[in-house]
């Protein structure tokens, strides 16, 4: 862990953001490598649930306890935007095995839920968080059974093709639409996350801004793709993912923090 | 008033005449230091079952004198019993120390065997001597008996040992005596067996949560310690528990060292019970009393009797730790196996409390090897309040939850909450977040605003 800790790994952290933003560029604008292909469903969910969904689930227990020792709303928030983004992640690759579009749709919700949360929590982060006393357990609950049941239906919707097609459809205005609009939403919260990061310099922040950096580029491609399988997609997936090693660093350098830096006070 | 209590019962009692050969106090002082205690020599007297013989001022040349008279007034009298006080003082008339063995050996011990008489000889044991008398009469003696009192706490304790009983299986066990206006009490022993009758079913304590955690709640017969802080909830769970055996139709004895009844009373309204209406139909009975004054085994004994005539299936006892205060460790220690061995064969569930410093363990207090379940009761800082926890330490024979749960003191009483997700340490006595949680909190309570003074600065 201490190598975690190094300023050249938070560095070579950074490294793989302009990668995946030139490959991005390049598939978009240049149509390099258009006609390589691939699909594989069991990868995409195998990658969802393996990584993306077993990061957020740890994310949001960590973020529930902290929310229940200290009643801080924004990280409550934060909690279920990861835990938002998880359950899409896998309820998205579960409907694509069934229809790629209807799947590709519930990405797209997913994806508004997930940046939306993340972005209020940001904004809270960032203006100085209120507190809750009362009822923590309750709003914790009902905060991510919420989310969960939310996205559960917007399957099902999805399914029963009550949702709008449009949504699904790579290339379709309103995937485009959604897809800029979560990449907004992630950009965003990832420039208040970083601002937040430069006055305090708190690891934690500082990898868990590059996770957010790394969704939004991942969204970015989302954005820009044509079709499924194509390059862009497979980068917008890589950067989900590299994202989702970033949340968890962000969860692991905290033992270091406790032995390298203050340790944690008592309860107050 | 060993010896005159030997005489006086034995002759109101069994018939048997007795003779007092005093060589320390005259008849005068004898007689009106026994009125005061209730015992009337002088119609004993009348009724020829006593007789006072004054030796106050006898030399050695009159000891064959004296030996003689206690001989014509056994014969006289026909009596059964005689005390000689004292032999330490008649002992001292003698010269020589063989002629004192010559005279208990020979001629009082032949003497009085051959007239059957039980003879009580006084010997004084001075201050820090190890042995009795002249050194000699435990050896003649059939049987030895020591009295004996030391200054303990603060508090004149009198004990009572058998040294010595020939032929006879006579306990071994250090009794302790008082000295009331009857005469002297002596105390059961505190002797304690493994119960060899034991019950498998199960009892409420009466918090619910409490009895999940012990997958039903302890045996019946069993002894439940709670220990806590001050103002951890100790004495709300024994009322609690009192509570639920009233509304059982089950008869509890509440003994309390630390809070009168009325006090009690009055915390019970707090929660809604009304412990009077059961004081009334006798399901609950309350005693309290401040234990430091008495001898220890006269506050079981006394219990004992309340319990015998209670005839109670719950006890309560409030605190251990003020009970602990007045007695030795190693009386303390007897007391508490002996009452839970007897509640336990006699199927009486005990709950005890006992008060512990902050953060204290079952280590700490060294009787909890007694106790069959062992709850502890503990206040948690957190976020400048103060949470409660509880956590079942101990469970002889019975599967457990071992998570350290959440409580709270509610309008009606303890109430079980869920286990402690977001603070560790708390058995430590250093509770905290876990470091995780803690840095995790901390990085996000940051806020990306510049300061007013990182402005200016």
């Amino acid at each position: 862990m201490v190598g975690l800790m190094s300023l050249n790994l938070r560095k070579l952290g950074i490294a793989p953001l302009p990668i995946a933003a030139i490959l991005t560029l390049a598939f978009a604008v240049f149509g390099i490598g258009e006609e390589l292909i691939y699909q594989s469903v069991l990868l995409e969910v195998l990658l969802n649930i393996f990584l993306v969904l077993a990061v957020s689930i740890i994310v949001a227990r960590v973020s529930v306890k902290s929310f229940l020792s200290t009643g801080s709303v924004n990280v409550l928030l934060l909690g279920t935007a990861v835990l938002a983004f998880g359950t899409m992640a896998t309820l998205g690759g579960a409907v694509s095995s069934i229809d790629v579009n209807k799947g590709i749709a519930v990405y797209s919700f997913g994806a508004l839920t997930a940046g939306g949360l993340h972005l209020s929590s940001a904004i809270l982060t960032y203006r100085g968080s209120p507190k809750r006393t009362e009822r923590l357990r309750l709003r914790a609950g009902a905060c991510y059974i919420g989310t969960i049941a939310f996205l559960t239906t917007l399957s099902v919707l999805a399914i029963e093709s009550i949702l709008p097609a449009g949504f699904g459809e790579p290339g379709s205005m309103a995937q485009r639409a959604a897809a800029a609009t979560s990449v907004s939403l992630f950009t965003v919260s990832a420039i208040l996350f970083s601002r937040v990061y430069l006055r305090s310099h708190n690891p934690i922040l500082y990898w868990y801004s590059l996770a957010l950096w790394a969704t939004a580029v991942g969204f970015l491609s989302f954005f820009a793709t044509k079709g499924n399988g194509d390059p862009l997609l497979w980068t917008g997936i890589a950067s989900i993912c590299v994202g989702s090693v970033y949340f968890l660093v962000s969860i692991l350098v905290v033992p270091n923090l406790r032995s390298g830096r203050k340790p944690p006070g008592p309860v107050t | 008033m060993f010896s005159s209590q030997f005489l006086y019962t034995g002759a109101t009692k069994y018939g048997e005449p007795g003779i007092y050969a005093s060589f320390a106090e005259n008849r005068e002082a004898f007689l009106r230091n026994m009125r005061r205690a209730h015992m009337d020599f002088e119609s004993l007297e009348q009724k020829n079952l006593f007789k006072f013989i004054d030796f106050v001022t006898v030399k050695e040349q009159a000891i064959d004198a004296a030996l003689a008279t206690i001989m014509a007034e056994i014969d006289s009298l026909r009596a059964r019993r005689l005390v000689i006080d004292s032999f330490s003082a008649m002992a001292q008339a003698f010269s020589e120390k063989i002629d004192a063995r010559i005279v208990l050996h020979t001629v009082l011990g032949r003497m009085t065997r051959l007239s059957k008489v039980t003879t009580l000889l006084i010997a004084e044991k001075p201050l820090g001597s190890e042995s009795l008398g002249g050194g000699m009469e435990e050896f003649v003696s059939d049987a030895v008996l020591v009295l004996t009192q030391s200054l303990e706490r603060g508090h004149l304790r009198r004990h009572f040992d058998i040294v010595k009983m020939r032929g006879t299986g006579a306990s071994r066990a250090r009794f302790t005596y008082d000295i009331s206006e009857h005469g002297i009490v002596v105390h059961p022993s505190l002797e304690a067996h493994p119960a060899t009758r034991v019950f498998s079913e199960r009892v409420s304590i009466g918090v619910e949560g409490l009895d999940r955690m012990l997958s039903g709640g302890p045996y019946k017969g069993s002894t439940v310690l709670v220990m806590g802080e001050a103002g951890t909830g100790k004495t709300t769970t024994a009322l609690q528990f009192m509570m639920r055996g009233a509304a059982n139709k089950e008869r509890t004895l509440y003994v309390s060292y630390e809070e009168s009844q009325e006090e009690l009373i009055r915390q019970g309204l707090g929660f809604g019970w009304k412990i009077n209406d059961h004081i009334e139909n006798g399901l609950i009975k309350m005693t309290s009393f401040f234990p430091e004054p008495y001898n220890i085994d006269s506050i079981f004994a006394d219990t004992r009797k309340l319990i015998d005539a209670y005839k109670p299936t719950r006890f309560v006892l409030d605190s251990l730790t003020s009970l602990e205060r007045a007695m030795s460790e190693d009386e303390f220690f007897r007391v508490v196996r002996r009452m839970e061995s007897r509640f336990k064969a006699e199927g009486v569930t005990t709950l005890v409390t006992a008060r512990t410093s902050e953060g204290g363990l079952p280590s700490d207090f060294w009787i909890s090897s007694l106790m069959d379940v062992i709850v502890s009761l503990r206040q948690v800082e957190s976020e400048s309040a103060l949470r409660r926890a509880l956590v079942i330490f101990k469970a002889r024979g019975l599967p457990h939850d071992t998570s350290i749960k959440e409580f709270e003191i509610s309008p009606k009483g303890i109430v079980v909450e869920e286990k402690f997700t977001d603070i560790e340490q708390i058995l430590g006595g250093s509770a905290r977040r876990p470091a995780r949680v803690q840095a995790w909190s901390d990085a996000f309570s940051t806020s990306g605003r510049p300061s007013r003074a990182g402005t200016k600065g």
